[in-house]
């Protein structure tokens, strides 16, 4: 087994997101910058370790400007709407008042370091959970993700999936229109008439592609799922709907530490066994197969285990270690740091190695993007 | 850009700043405060173990409860929810290691994130010079102090509702026993607003309302119930009722002069090393090279 | 295999049948070729066979059809999947999902073959279309001729046993559109799968086929061998009207035969080679010289020179990626020009404003539709007069001219492609351009309503404007042009007179030069010649 483990190969993107979800739930757990900073390094490090050459892949840079737009918003906001609550005054601004209705909210005035700082970490900690959400997305096909569902719910998959692709056809529709109303003389006359002209060639140009795709997936046997009783597929719905419910409310009140205790792991537990008897049950009906679906290795395991590690041993620490993860703002010192959160964060380095290359791109002749122009 | 100047400069000046001690020296005195200016703070740790503590805070201008407990030196820590419009720590108690027997919950960790439950938390009490120890209905960003007068913080464990333990030091200034009581009586809030500053205290709305605009609604704060596990509303306290205790009876306090770094005790507890940081840093360098190497490398690969 | 019988249908709300009365029956193994006017009902034909009509477009259909037994009544369109595969015209809307190997999966998939049949047929057909290296590709990624390819592959792998096709090469260069047209052939020969397709360059079929079904649009349908069907149709290929003008019976169905047919035909015509003299020539109206375009790294237009002249037809051909449109666009002032001159009228068109470059040069894009947004005809006429700052009524008149017998009141979507051309032809000239650029005009016309557009290009240019057709459809080329520059990887490959060019191409030559030789291009010139030898 292990000849075949390093052979270059796509992971099961679910095998990528278990990862990445890991990472963010350790993330969500602390607000230390020197955790969030390893584990955004961590994070970025395995992106461009193992990250395909499709497009969306290269597309991870996106998340990492979002990511410094949110740490940028947070202090800007500490800094204009409340930021003397420590005792290290940087600077000190004329503050404005605000009439009676806002008495509330206080613009500018003196502001901390102890503050910045606060809506810094905080900022910090939202940033790299988006971030470590933009690298499962780096990591795993979208497309494939969707794939893997579980048949009972393919319908919405394709759904999502045939959405997914409407963007790019819609941009590339506005765009040729937009080029076609220069010919027309450009957009003189009142706006409204600009903006009526690009849209209603792109909207009918939409319907047309959009009908055209839902015949030719009927003729090649879309919905061709058997007959199934009406009264089965509403068992099986309420099943699914209750346990995804289940689920959700279960996560939440899991990663929230202010939710009653028996909402976190019970209902959690509950959920998904409802929501897998559902699929199970709406599963069994379908005669759909799938064309070489993505398999669950070793290699997977490895690589869901370490970010699952990686928050466990972030979970840990709280209830041993909770200082380290919150680090007080009491007093302005660099935050504290023990080695154990610190090692338990570097698990998450593991699949950059021990995980197999990425399938080399599909062929090597480069794509005739003279194709793509109109020509 | 220029949040980026700001945190450059108090980047600077963290590095430079003088390492606090538990309680700063520099503010405040020990003991009572010796005139009917400035306010004196006692923080009595009932049950979680500990001298009592009492400073004074001199300020003769008018300030907040706040105001009162940093200015005599205590240490503090609010809630990550409320920030300091809920005192959750003073000089680091309850720390974050230390376990609490609330009832349900004999193990339980104070990690300040949320509001405490009610079964373990700092109450606040004011009194005025001869007065017996009143409840306090307002929070504490949200009331003056009384010149003159006494500001007190007990750590009510497994306490109902009407028997939160006061603090254990009678307010009486030495050398004024006998003398009236002499306090402005606080009107009780009239409503639920946290942000209702009483009337007649303070004019501007400077530093005293709620600093998070993303809570506009702290109501965790004393000024009004939460339900469940935040504290529950303060009944009228009958002020008339009580009075003013023996000074005999109190308890045997300190100045705090001899007190334990915090910031220390904080290291200490967390089993936080010095290297741990550096380690960090050299890290998350290491990686960012190594990223910038590898995405090279790839796109090298790809456009070949 | 295929059984209509006595089948009629009405769309919703129409009091004209679009089939009356329709009984025909086709048998295993045959390919069949549909042909008719645009709009005649062929798509609905075709729909009828695995059920889209009517369960999908709507509508009332009366009469049975039946597919190997089965009535399309019965079951929607999904049922059929294994027994009917359906292409339509333009592949990728068609597409569902983004790799090769994975759309060729997907019709399998709806069926429920278990994984190892799954992936032995899509090898398989990977083999049979020859697009066994594209596998992993991305759809977009791919070329006209390949996605065409992917697309009969994907319905394909379900082993229908008819295959029906909407047009499959109207939207591809003539090399592309032989290769998928061999393929079609040799999966007929081979898999005997029954073919039933609609074309309009039926020249390209007509060796192929077996059956030919002429839908005059009436209702009825002619069926027979085509052979027989064409000798009475009014539209025809090329080599059919050049059999009827020499008189062949029957008529040459190939380019071979026909070959053989016409030596007398030739001896006749050798003798009179005479050149029509080629119309003076004046100032050009429109000169440029090194003109580039590039899409970031990608060089569309590599220096290309091109002087236009008043009076004169330039047709402009080359495989898809060429660079013709991208140049169509620069001339006008519209696309992007990162380099070279362009000058109309002593001005370039790319410093005016696009108002004041439509005067100068008009263009009608590939997909014309794109221009219109108004509800009506009129309100399109109204809005263009406005536009060109033209007396109103100009653009009306233009119309009337092109295309008469356009209702004003009807919504420009619901007009023929000829008509909308047309219509769009008669907005961009209400601007009283001296030059006009056609990009891809006569995608989806069919004969008649290309001899219309021949005949509007005339028009044009005798009225001393520069028309430039961009296209690749070389009979098409062959009555109208008089100049054809053939471009390739952005640059202009071959320029010269229409006989030049395009006689001893093997690629672009036309049927009649297929047949006659390289002097002779089209019927009307053999018709002319011929009455000139009389004389």
């Amino acid at each position: 087994m292990l000849s075949t483990y390093f052979l270059p190969r796509d992971l099961h993107p679910a095998a990528w997101w278990v990862w990445a979800l890991g990472l963010a739930v350790a993330a969500s757990r602390t607000t230390n910058p020197w955790l969030l900073l390893t584990i955004l390094a961590v994070a970025s490090f395995v992106v461009v370790a193992r990250r395909t050459d499709a497009p969306w892949a290269l597309a991870f840079r996106i998340y990492l400007y979002l990511g410094s737009v949110i740490v940028c918003f947070r202090v800007f906001f500490r800094f204009v709407f409340g930021g003397a609550e420590g005792s290290t005054i940087i600077l000190r601004l004329p503050e404005i008042p605000l009439p009676e209705w806002a008495a509330g909210i206080r613009l500018f005035g003196d502001v901390s370091a102890e503050s910045l700082l606060g809506g810094l970490y905080d900022g910090l900690r939202l940033a790299t959970m988006v971030i470590c959400l933009g690298a499962a997305n780096a990591l795993a096909n979208p497309k494939r993700l969707l794939k893997a569902m579980p048949p009972a719910l393919y319908e919405v998959g394709t759904a999502v999936i045939v959405a997914l692709s409407v963007f790019p056809q819609l941009a590339e529709s506005v765009l040729r229109v937009g080029r076609a109303r220069k010919l027309r003389g450009g957009t003189s006359g009142k706006r409204f008439h600009a903006l009526h002209a690009i849209i209603i060639p792109v909207l009918e140009d939409a319907l047309d592609r959009s009908l055209r795709l839902a015949a030719s997936m009927d003729a090649r046997g879309y919905g061709r799922a058997g007959k199934v009783a009406a009264r089965v597929r509403l068992v099986t719905g309420l099943l699914m709907i209750v346990g995804l419910i289940g689920v959700c409310v279960g996560v939440y009140a899991t990663l929230d530490g202010s939710t009653p205790r028996f909402l976190a792991a019970p209902v959690l537990v509950a959920g998904l066994v409802i929501a897998l008897i559902g699929f199970r049950f709406a599963g069994k009906r379908v005669q759909r197969t799938r064309y070489r679906p993505d398999r669950w290795h070793l290699a997977e395991l490895v690589v869901a285990a370490s970010g699952v590690a990686v928050s466990v041993v972030l979970f840990a620490t709280s209830s041993v270690d909770p200082t380290n993860l919150n680090p007080s703002l009491i007093d302005l010192s660099w935050p504290l740091l023990s080695w154990v959160p610190l090692c338990g964060v570097l698990i998450g380095l593991a699949p950059a190695s021990l995980s197999p290359p990425p399938e080399p791109p599909f062929d090597h002749e480069p794509i005739r993007l003279a194709e793509k122009v109109p020509a | 850009m220029r949040t980026l100047a700001i945190l450059a400069v108090a980047a600077l000046m963290i590095a430079f700043a003088p390492t606090a001690h538990a309680i700063d020296q520099s503010k405040g005195h020990p003991g009572y405060c010796d005139n009917g200016t400035g306010v004196t703070v006692v923080v009595d740790f009932q049950q979680l173990g500990g001298t009592t503590i009492v400073r004074c805070d001199p300020q003769s201008t008018r300030g907040t409860g706040l105001d009162a407990l940093k200015g005599a030196g205590f240490q503090i820590a609010g809630v990550q929810r409320w920030g300091e419009a809920f005192i959750c720590r003073v000089e680091n108690r309850p720390s974050a290691v230390e376990e609490i027997p609330v009832d349900g919950n004999p193990d339980y960790q104070e990690t300040c994130i949320d509001t405490p439950p009610a079964a373990g938390y700092w109450s606040y009490w004011h009194a005025g010079n001869n007065c017996a120890w009143k409840y306090s209905q307002w929070g504490v960003k949200n009331r003056d102090f009384v010149a003159g007068g006494f500001e007190g913080w007990s750590f009510s464990l497994n306490a109902t509702a009407n028997a939160n333990p006061k603090p254990r030091i009678a307010a009486v200034r030495p050398g004024t026993e006998g003398q009236p009581c002499v306090a402005p009586d606080e009107p009780a809030p009239t409503n639920e607003d946290p942000n209702a500053r009483q009337p007649g205290s303070g004019q501007v709305p400077a530093a005293a309302d709620n600093r998070e605009t993303e809570e506009p609604d702290a109501g965790g704060a004393t000024g009004s119930g939460d339900g469940g596990s935040a504290l529950p509303p303060p009944k009228p306290r009958n002020s008339g009722s009580a009075a003013v205790d023996d000074p005999a009876d109190n308890v045997a306090f300190t100045g705090g002069e001899k007190a334990k770094d915090v910031t220390e005790v904080i290291k200490e507890q967390s089993g936080a090393s010095d290297y741990a940081p550096w380690v960090a840093g050299g890290v998350v360098v290491l990686l960012a090279l190594a990223t910038w190497f590898t995405a090279r490398r790839r796109r090298h690969a790809r456009e070949s | 295999m295929i059984a209509l019988d006595q089948v009629s249908f009405w769309y919703h709300q129409q009091p004209e049948p679009v089939l009356a009365d329709v009984t025909l029956s086709v048998g295993e193994g045959e390919l069949v070729l549909l042909a008719g006017r645009t709009g005649a009902g062929k798509s609905t034909l075709l729909g009828t066979i695995n059920g889209l009509v009517p369960h999908f477009t709507g509508g009332h259909l009366e009469g049975t059809v039946s597919v190997d037994g089965v009535t399309t009544r019965s079951r929607p369109p999904r049922e059929f999947a294994h027994l009917v595969g359906m292409v339509g015209q333009d592949p990728l809307a068609g597409f569902v999902t983004d790799t090769v190997e994975e759309e060729l999966a997907y019709g399998m998939e709806q069926l429920g073959l278990s994984p190892q049949v799954m992936r032995r047929r899509v090898e398989e057909t990977l083999d049979l279309l020859g697009i066994a290296e594209l596998r992993r590709r991305p759809l977009r990624a791919l070329s006209g001729g390949q996605q065409q390819r992917v697309a009969i592959g994907s319905v394909l792998t379900m082993h229908p046993k008819v295959l029906v096709l909407d047009e499959p090469t109207s939207a591809l260069d003539p090399t592309a559109a032989e290769d998928v047209l061999a393929t079609l052939a040799r999966l007929v020969q081979d898999l005997g799968t029954t073919v039933v397709m609609a074309e309009h360059r039926m020249e390209r079929v007509i060796p192929f086929a077996d059956r030919m079904i002429y839908v005059p649009g009436d209702g009825s349908v002619v069926d027979g061998t085509p052979a027989e069907v064409l000798a009475h149709t009014p539209i025809a290929p090329p080599i059919v009207m050049l059999g009827r003008l020499a008189g062949w019976e029957p008529l040459a169905m190939s380019v071979r035969d026909a070959r053989r047919r016409a030596e007398p035909l030739r001896t006749r015509l050798r003798a009179d080679v005479t050149r029509t003299p080629a119309r003076n020539a004046a100032a050009p109206l429109l000169t440029s010289s090194g003109v580039v375009v590039r899409y970031g790294p990608t060089v569309a237009v590599r220096g290309v020179d091109l002087d236009l002249d008043g009076g004169r037809v330039l047709a402009m051909m080359g495989r898809n990626g060429s660079g013709k449109s991208s140049l169509l666009w620069a001339l006008q002032g519209s696309g992007p020009r990162q380099g070279g001159i362009v000058r109309v009228d002593g001005a370039d068109p790319k410093e005016l404003s696009s108002a004041k470059a439509r005067t100068l040069v008009g263009l009608v894009p590939q997909t014309a539709s794109d221009l219109l947004y108004l509800e009506t005809v009129a309100d399109e006429c109204a809005a263009a007069d406005r536009e060109s700052d033209a007396d109103a009524g100009t653009c009306r008149a233009l119309l009337d001219r092109l295309a008469p017998g356009i209702d004003p009141r009807k919504h420009p979507r619901d007009l023929s492609e000829g008509q909308r051309l047309a219509l769009v032809l008669a907005v961009q000239l209400s601007a009283a351009p001296r030059v006009m650029l056609l990009d891809e005009p006569t995608r989806g016309l069919d004969y008649t309503a290309k001899a219309a557009l021949a005949r509007i290009v005339t028009t044009l240019t005798g009225e001393g404007r520069a028309v430039v057709v961009a296209t690749h459809d070389v009979e098409f080329v062959a009555t109208v042009a008089d100049r054809v520059v053939v471009m390739a990887e952005g640059e202009i490959v071959s320029d010269g007179p229409t006989v030049e060019v395009l006689g001893g191409s093997p690629a672009f030559a036309p049927q009649v030069a297929k047949i006659l030789g390289p002097d002779w291009l089209t019927v009307a010139d053999v018709e002319a010649a011929l009455r000139q030898a009389v004389r």
